[in-house]
């Protein structure tokens, strides 16, 4: 299925298509996957996206046609009368956790992929894309039982150590948010950038108490809320038996029954987490998994570009 | 209008109510599983709509039963009917159908076809849509002439349509009464089976107008009754003849004679063309003023050039009505009467002469204005030469006796239809008129007897039956009485075939009449002057003579140019001589009777029956032949329709449904004729439950649905 995607690189137009998930959804390795993601991103960016706080002088060489003219040294033209570029070299000054929601609810896939697999790929092109900008990515799969850490790196390999507890990880039993964000909080001593990716079907309480925590000390917060369209609409028809992802709630429904209702209270709980989210300074935005891919990175580098 | 159902059975369609309540009852059982992982909010969701969802439920299986129960009642075939429309098949039924055949009802239609022929697909249409065991009976509104209306029977579907190609209309007026007491008996016979009444109809004016039921022996208000009318159809009678008759001071060729028809304009033009024919050629056209909705008499001057029985018949431009386009009158067209009078004694003076009083006598007013006589004398002797042709009387006053030869000839005229009139006289020879003219007088002559003037004899007896001397009979006419006779013949026994019109107080016969061959001889047994009586001074005396010359030359016979109209009968009127004898009539399509002359007051009177045909009935009886016009009922002209309340008013005391029926569509709408389908009522019923249904169940597919699922093919 691999060989079916052509690679990314030097691909002219259309970077949405690198985005999509269900094209993604048919590249199995998630290296690839999130190469994928972060080379289509880069091939709908300058280059100078890249530029950032982050850089430092490394040095200069001739002009060739097509450089950018605000990057010639014109001291340099100035004292040699040739015009030479400047070349920068990245310096990691970004200390980056991605939270990676693994309860069950993630497991839920309605029509395409599922909310863990999108989260995987989201989590796999931030990590590339930090790692190619030299800044330190850790990860944290929160899931049944303790959460799963991978400590903040910033060399190139990290994002292999990244991806493979990314692709041993498996959706099951029910995500304390608030104890897990604590528990990692704890650990992380120098302040950085948290992302969590999650469905936040969890108690708003508790995901506010695990977001203040980490607002507390002094962390940058982005939660990149998932949910599945199946979710927000309800598009059920038939008489259903719906069983619970994480729990053993059970209820026999006509769904279009209860249709305004539940989107009603699916409207409500959206403008809870938000309403959260702003209180304790934390980022928000919410995914579809129909939706791209790329949405996240590029809120990633705003975010990173201030 | 009541409920019926024309698949009751279809019904128990409506069993399948059950259905949505199992799946009401029983949806619980075809639930699919699906792990989901915001149940939380479903719960929510639930817990907040659970009573709405409730109510749903309730409305939607109520919604649902009554989409299925609407869709049995559909099945069933729902119409409103009023009572007896449609018979329950697996039950007897009896229809007595009235239907019109009279005149109006061939008017034509938009399509050109007569009402009549819908009126008979409707009849027919309505029998092969009948169950098998309805039987159907056809009674004719206007039945044939000389027919019962109860030969009506009833007949199944087969037979009543075979009955109805018999039908047809005919130039009569409708008899509704008659018609309905009819039907019901009918049906009283056949007991409390399903039974109705349909009447199919014009119910035009002109008809109905006079219409009355009265008391119905028979009615039974429980029998349903129902109307079809064939209107609608924009059949106007734009204008018709109505009547004709004709006027003339002479009815002699030659002589002016006055044609009246009367006009009826029902269409919206003004002046109309009118056209008189004689004798199948055109006679004279007009453009005749008669403002729309009036009726005017046109009047056309004939002058007939031969003699005998002529056509005439006055046309007006077909219309939608084209029976009473034309009207037809047979006038009689006569020729002079010629009469031959011998004076047997010749006067010096004219005071004197035998027949002056016959003269002055002929040459007086009334008759002598309209019929003219030519009178010649001649005398004393009878010639012995055959009486000239054309002479219609012969009157031979106080000759002598004609000589051998001279009888021969009046016994050969007399034979072949000549008149003679004898006036005996003091002249006369008795002996020599036995000779000469055996048998051709109605009595032997034995002499001549005389009276004194003081003991003159008077006139006692008259037979006033006899056509010439009707019009004496007390107390309008004059008296015979008065008087005084002192000359007479003394007569023998009169043969058999004479007949004595009067008589003296003793007895003795003075006029006495007999027929010989064709023709007649009147024997008047006294002098046509002063000589023997003194009758020429009294004022019964001229009109006597006249009738009495007319009436031998056959002229007092009732004229002709009356009109009559179908349904009536032809009455020939004649004097007592004729009872016995026969008038051969010949209808216009050739069909003869021969009606026999019976005793009536004024002599002898035959009557054909009801007449059943329009046109020229041409008719013979001894010594006369002619024609006599029948005619279209006048008042079957009028076709504009009866309103409801009319209706109510002419068919009292039966209760009508009335249905309209467009004679074009007639046929196709014989199938829902009294039957209002409910289908398409229950059809928009059943889609607004349907439609109801499915607000209440919600859309089956979202908007967005719609939008992603696209998305997902175009992405594919």
């Amino acid at each position: 299925m691999d060989a079916s995607i052509s690679p990314p690189r030097g691909a002219p137009g259309r970077p949405g298509r690198y985005f999509d998930p269900a094209v993604l959804a048919r590249i199995s390795n998630l290296t690839l996957r999130a190469r994928h993601v972060v080379e289509g991103l880069m091939a709908g960016l300058h280059r100078s996206s890249l530029r950032g706080l982050s850089v430092e002088f490394a040095e200069h060489r001739s002009y060739a046609p097509g450089d950018e003219l605000r990057r010639i040294d014109w001291k340099l033209f100035g004292r040699q009368d040739r015009y030479y570029v400047k070349e920068y070299e990245a310096e990691t000054n970004l200390r980056a956790y991605l939270f990676v929601d693994a309860s069950a609810s993630m497991a839920y896939a309605g029509a395409g992929v599922s909310k863990f697999d999108y989260a995987a790929t989201l989590a796999a092109s931030l990590a590339h894309l930090m790692l190619l900008q030299r800044d330190a990515v850790g990860l944290v799969v929160m899931g049944a039982g303790a959460p799963r850490v991978v400590p903040a790196r910033s060399q190139p390999h990290h994002l292999h150590a990244i991806i493979a507890e990314l692709e041993a990880a498996r959706p099951a039993g029910a995500t304390d948010v608030r104890a897990a964000l604590a528990e990692v909080a704890g650990g992380l001593h120098r302040r950085g950038l948290c992302i969590l990716i999650s469905d936040l079907l969890d108690d708003p309480h508790g995901l506010e108490q695990g977001l203040r925590h980490l607002h507390h000390r002094r962390h940058d917060l982005m939660v990149l809320h998932l949910a599945d369209r199946d979710e927000l609409e309800l598009p059920f028809r038939k008489l259903t038996l719906f069983r619970d992802l994480e729990g053993a709630l059970e209820l026999t429904t006509d769904p279009r029954e209860i249709l305004r209702e539940y989107r009603a209270a699916m409207h409500e709980h959206l403008a809870q987490v938000r309403a959260l989210c702003r209180r304790s300074g934390a980022d928000y935005d919410l995914f579809v998994t129909d939706q791209p891919l790329d949405r996240g990175l590029v809120r990633y580098l705003a975010r990173r570009e201030g | 209008m009541a409920l019926g159902l024309l698949s009751p059975l279809n019904l128990l369609a409506g069993l399948a109510v059950a259905v949505p309540v199992a799946i009401h009852l029983l949806q619980r059982k075809r639930e699919v599983t699906v792990d989901f992982p915001a149940v939380r909010f479903l719960l929510l969701a639930q817990r907040r709509s659970s009573r709405r969802v409730r109510v749903r439920r309730l409305l939607l299986l109520l919604v649902r039963c009554l989409g299925v129960l609407l869709f049995a009642l559909l099945l069933a075939r729902p119409v409103l009917q009023a009572p007896g429309t449609a018979f329950r098949e697996e039950e007897p039924g009896f229809t007595a159908v009235i239907l019109d055949t009279s005149l109006s009802m061939s008017a034509l239609a938009a399509d050109a076809r007569p009402r009549f022929e819908a009126a008979r697909d409707l009849a027919r249409g309505i029998a092969s849509r009948a169950g098998a065991r309805e039987q159907f009976a056809l009674v004719e509104a206007a039945p044939r002439p000389g027919e019962n209306a109860a030969a009506a029977r009833w007949l199944d579907a087969d037979g009543f349509a075979g009955a109805l190609r018999a039908a047809s209309t005919r130039p009569a007026v409708v008899e509704p009464a008659r018609a309905f007491a009819e039907a019901y008996r009918l049906l009283r016979d056949v007991g409390v089976a399903q039974r109705r009444i349909i009447l199919i109809s014009d119910l035009a004016r002109g008809g109905w107008d006079r219409a009355s039921l009265g008391a119905l022996p028979l009615f039974d208000a429980s029998i349903p009754v129902r109307l079809l009318r064939l209107g609608g159809d924009g059949a106007r009678n734009r204008a018709g003849v109505v009547r004709i008759g004709a006027r003339g001071e002479s009815r002699v060729a030659g002589e002016p004679r006055v044609v009246r028809a009367e006009i009826a304009n029902a269409g919206p033009e003004g002046v109309l063309p009118v056209e008189l024919w004689l004798d199948g050629k055109l006679a004279a056209s007009r453009l005749e003023t008669v403002p729309p909705g009036t009726s005017r008499t046109a009047e056309f001057t004939l002058r007939p050039s031969a003699a005998g029985a002529q056509r005439v018949e006055v046309r007006l431009p077909p219309d939608r009505y084209p029976a009473d386009d034309r009207r037809w009158l047979g006038i009689e067209v006569t020729p002079p009467v010629s009469v031959l009078a011998i004076d047997g004694e010749p006067g010096a003076s004219l005071t004197q002469s035998e027949t002056f009083f016959l003269q002055e006598a002929l040459r007086a007013e009334r008759l002598a204005a309209t019929i003219p006589i030519h009178v010649a004398i001649a005398g004393p002797g009878v010639p012995a030469t055959p009486v000239p042709a054309g002479t219609a009387v012969v009157i031979l006053a106080n000759v002598r006796a004609p000589d051998e030869k001279a009888g021969r000839a009046l016994a050969d005229y007399v034979a072949a239809g000549g008149s003679l009139l004898v006036f005996w006289g003091g002249s006369c020879d008795a002996e020599a008129w036995r000779r000469s003219l055996p048998g051709l007088l109605p009595a032997r002559v034995a002499g001549t007897d005389t009276a004194p003037p003081e003991r003159p004899w008077r006139i006692g007896e008259v037979d006033y039956a006899a056509a010439p001397l009707a019009i004496f009979k007390p107390p309008a006419g004059g008296s015979f009485a008065t008087a005084s006779f002192t000359l007479r013949a003394r007569l023998e026994q009169p043969t058999p075939a004479a007949r004595v019109l009067a008589r003296f107080e003793d007895g003795a016969p003075w006029l006495i009449e007999t027929r010989v061959g064709s023709g007649r001889v009147v024997f008047a047994a006294s002098t046509a002057d002063l000589e023997g009586n003194d009758l020429a001074t009294r004022p019964v005396f001229v009109p006597l003579v006249q009738r009495l010359v007319f009436w031998l030359a056959g002229s007092l016979d009732e004229a002709s140019d009356v009109e009559r109209v179908a349904g009536e009968p032809l009455e020939f009127a004649g004097g007592a001589e004729l009872v016995g004898t026969r008038v051969a009539v010949e209808s216009p399509s050739g069909v003869r009777r021969e009606p026999e002359f019976r005793v009536a007051p004024a002599g002898s009177l035959a009557s054909t029956g009801e007449t059943g045909e329009v046109g020229f009935y041409r008719w013979t009886r001894p010594g006369r032949a002619g024609l006599a016009a029948v005619n279209v009922p006048a008042a079957e002209s009028d076709l504009a329709p009866l309103g409801a309340e009319e209706i109510e008013e002419r068919l009292r005391p039966v209760r009508v449904e009335l249905v309209e029926v467009s004679p074009s569509g007639a046929a196709a709408d014989a199938a829902r004729l009294g039957v209002r389908s409910l289908t398409q009522p229950l059809l928009l019923a059943l889609l607004a439950v349907l439609l109801l249904e499915t607000v209440i169940a919600g859309p089956r597919i979202t908007l967005s649905e719609v939008v992603r699922r696209g998305r997902s093919v175009t992405r594919a």
